[in-house]
């Protein structure tokens, strides 16, 4: 199957509301997020059940992943109805059952109904160049692991060319 | 180049959901519920729930080492290099993660 395509939300401004928080997890968090991401982007949606990812209602879904502290880290988005593409809308937590920000589900729906609106002004890549979370990686940006992994292969993470 | 910390972080990581997602997969294609592989390998319902959650990262070998008995397949644990490591475990669709059962595989 083709994988899923993750992308981040922008607001009006043209700000991505996605990235920094990524780019400040730490080395654990960030590579606990990028195989969480390789793994989905090659799942079917139906695929998308807890504990690895979850449905939050009203179109929208959970990635789940944590840190060396045991923090329970939550992406929330929904998938493109293109079928190719799965939009980060909210970074959040999960603590004792409950999702953090508590306002979850509102802010994610408006943002995907923003989305759907006017895609080309809300989505954009998670990475950019100057990111963190880019230079972590040794890749070219369209290569860049389960965040672009239409392939459906995980890419070398080493950066070592075969 | 990864750094030798994100590095080793990214081999835990994949290691601890890699094993996580094929048993979810290979129990569900089986037709099983998790209180029937449960009961198969002799634990609880929740001890399976956790070895199927990618956040759990406390698998043990013996458990494993059972799971695979009742899947009717190996479990491979070996030391290898990171070029290796990466190869062998960069298809992670559903069918790569499913392992057919020995005896179906073989006509038995």
């Amino acid at each position: 199957m083709q994988g899923w395509k993750f992308l981040c939300y922008r607001n009006a401004s043209g700000k991505n509301q996605i990235t920094p928080s990524l780019t400040a997890l730490s080395k654990t968090g960030m590579m606990q997020l990028r195989r969480a991401l390789e793994h989905l982007s090659v799942k079917p949606q139906p695929s998308w059940e807890r504990p690895h990812a979850s449905s939050a209602g009203n179109h929208i879904y959970v990635i789940r992943f944590r840190d060396e502290n045991r923090t329970q880290h939550r992406l929330f988005g929904h998938h493109d109805l293109t079928g190719s593409e799965f939009v980060i809308t909210l970074y959040g937590f999960e603590k004792d059952g409950k999702y953090e920000p508590s306002n979850y589900i509102t802010i994610s729906t408006t943002r995907r109904s923003e989305c759907m609106a006017n895609p080309g002004k809300h989505k954009c890549s998670c990475l950019q160049s100057s990111d963190s979370l880019f230079t972590t990686f040794d890749h070219k940006p369209q290569q860049i692991t389960g965040l672009d992994a239409r392939s459906g292969k995980s890419p070398s993470v080493y950066g070592r060319k075969r | 180049m990864l750094d030798p910390e994100s590095r080793q972080a990214y081999m835990v990581a994949s290691v601890e959901q890699d094993i996580a997602w094929q048993v979810r997969i290979n129990r569900e294609r089986r037709g099983w519920t998790q209180a029937k592989l449960a009961k198969l390998i002799g634990t609880r319902q929740s001890a399976i729930a956790r070895i199927e959650d990618p956040s759990y990262g406390k698998h043990s070998l013996a458990t494993l080492t059972k799971v695979a008995e009742v899947f009717q397949c190996a479990l491979m644990l070996r030391l290898v290099d990171f070029d290796k490591f990466t190869t062998e475990t960069a298809d992670l669709s559903e069918d790569s993660l499913y392992v057919e059962p020995y005896e179906d595989k073989n006509g038995q």
